[in-house]
């Protein structure tokens, strides 16, 4: 639904949404395991807050890093909240889960990227954050360690660590889609 | 099998490396066949993390603005009405642009209305006493008009004035009534001494009650607008100007207290053992604390203290990064803030705050 207006403050606070809602969403989807609503939820929650903020506030070229930061850090509630809950429900799914992996059907979701998902979730989240933010936002080192709230060295390190485990976990899977081919 | 070279591998395709790093590195990538591997397995991992989640759902994305932008006035006002812009008793609601003109309107309309009265008031005043601009012939009727309605001798031009008017000619008669005029109307004037001393009373009365306590910079703004407001020198008196000078100083206690207080905050973050405290107190402190530096920094803002506002603004990351930390806080996260407080000085910059508002005013 159209506002009957909108201030300047608004229209500069909407080019600003519209520029980066795609991608913060896509962050915390990718941060958050899935789960397209939730990541939105967080996303909305995020830009609320840089709203009562105030865009202009912040001083030029901040607001992204400082919207990534909040955003990174009310997904990770998020993951403390979920993980309590998911301890018990896990449990129980685990009990009915077929334990054989399917090797085709692993490859194909290689192919869809949602293996791609699956292989972030098992990174700890500080890797998985350093790397989404360098892959997905274009971040250098610097600007990672400023969302983050690390040392560069520690990004440059994680942002390996976290390469070397996916790349490994990617070759496993071609790999296991490899034997049942052959 | 992971060459030791693919860290920097890593970096190579970040771009992180100086140049020469990154030819020492590409010299090594075409003779070691580990790194190559390597560097195209990243590289596809790049590919596939970019084109993850890459489409958008521009409704839904649409939902969130209005949503967010929505959030304001329904923090103030509530209600669903008000999300569709429909202010009170069903009137649409205006831009605050339009609002602030409005106001602005009627305050001058009721300014010049009051005004009108005055004027009226005084020239009824005035023609009892006697005009003092108007035309010989004019005074002399009128003095005879009011000699006639008017028992009052001593507001009126004397019966011996008039007669003297009617002998005497030219510029000399003129000055004569004139002074005649200016003399009754101080008569007058003087009879009405008592209600003006009232007046101060009632510029006073036209500031708020909430004068002394501190204010939003909005309701400041309009107090300028307004006649006789405590900005305005030669309509300032003593209560007035101690009233706003009292409006400062407590800003800047409140301001000397924050920064004591977030100054002890961060020493208790910075001195706490994690092993032995999960921070539950210092996070919940740091968010009490976030909410009156957001107010205190916009305060300062608007009042052009910048220092002030430097300060709070440095302050404000910190204490939103405290408050966001999980229960059981990772110690990487927890030292990270700590060297940001340590870089940037933090306690020291806000000791030095607290002592300097608290001895100024």
């Amino acid at each position: 639904m159209k506002r009957a207006y909108m201030t300047s403050e608004d229209e500069e606070f909407s080019h600003f949404f519209n520029d980066h809602f795609p991608s913060l969403r896509r962050f915390l989807e990718c941060l958050l395991g899935g789960g397209r609503g939730l990541a939105e939820e967080v996303a909305q929650e995020s830009f609320m807050r840089l709203y009562h903020e105030g865009l202009r506030s912040l001083p030029t070229g901040e607001a992204r890093f400082w919207l990534f930061r909040v955003a990174r850090n009310l997904a990770l509630n998020e993951l403390e909240k979920g993980r309590t809950r998911r301890r018990l429900f896990e449990k129980i799914v685990e009990a009915f889960r077929p334990h054989a992996q399917n090797p085709e059907r692993e490859y194909e979701a290689t192919e869809r990227g949602e293996f791609v998902l699956e292989i972030l979730k098992r990174l700890p989240e500080p890797h998985r954050a350093a790397l989404l933010l360098r892959e997905q936002e274009g971040m250098s080192y610097r600007e990672i360690a400023r969302v983050l709230g690390v040392s560069e060295s520690k990004i440059k390190v994680d942002v390996f660590r976290a390469r070397s485990a996916m790349r490994a976990e990617w070759e496993k899977a071609q790999g296991r889609a490899a034997k049942a081919a052959g | 099998m992971n060459c030791e070279w693919s860290e920097k591998v890593s970096a190579l395709i970040d771009g992180e490396l100086d140049a020469s790093e990154t030819r020492a590195v590409e010299r090594h990538v075409e003779t070691c066949a580990a790194c190559r591997r390597a560097r195209d397995g990243f590289l596809l991992l790049r590919r596939q993390l970019n084109s993850y989640g890459a489409i958008t759902d521009s409704f839904k994305q649409r939902k969130v603005l209005t949503a967010v932008l929505s959030s304001k006035a329904g923090a103030a006002r509530g209600g669903d009405r008000r999300e569709r812009g429909w202010g009170l008793f069903g009137l649409p609601r205006l831009a605050p642009a339009m609002s602030a003109a409005l106001a602005l309107i009627l305050v001058a309309a009721a300014l010049g209305l009051f005004a009108l009265m005055r004027s009226r008031k005084d020239a009824s005043e005035v023609d009892v006493a006697g005009h003092e601009r108007a035309p010989a012939r004019e005074v002399e009727n009128s003095a005879a008009v009011i000699n006639k309605s008017n028992p009052e001798p001593g507001a009126t031009p004397s019966p011996e004035n008039v007669e003297r008017k009617e002998n005497e000619s030219g510029v000399g008669a003129e000055r004569r009534e004139r002074r005649d005029g200016i003399a009754a109307r101080k008569t007058a004037n003087a009879e009405r001494q008592p209600k003006r001393t009232r007046r101060p009373r009632t510029k006073l009365a036209l500031v708020p009650d909430d004068v002394a306590t501190r204010t939003r910079p909005e309701e400041n703004n309009a107090r300028d607008l307004q006649p006789n407001a405590t900005s305005d020198p030669s309509a300032s008196t003593p209560a007035a100007t101690n009233a706003a000078s009292n409006t400062s100083r407590g800003v800047a206690l409140d301001t000397a207290r924050h920064a004591e207080q977030a100054q002890m905050l961060l020493r208790a973050f910075r001195n706490a053992r994690l092993a032995d405290d999960d921070l539950a107190y210092e996070r919940a402190r740091s968010k009490k604390l976030l909410y009156r530096n957001i107010v205190l920094r916009r305060e300062a803002a608007a009042k052009r203290d910048i220092t002030a506002a430097r300060a709070l603004g440095r302050l404000e990351p910190l204490l939103l990064d405290i408050a966001n930390l999980p229960d059981k806080p990772a110690e990487e996260d927890v030292n990270s803030i700590r060297e940001r407080m340590r870089k940037q000085n933090i306690v020291v910059l806000l000791q030095a705050s607290a002592a300097t508002r608290g001895k100024s005013y």
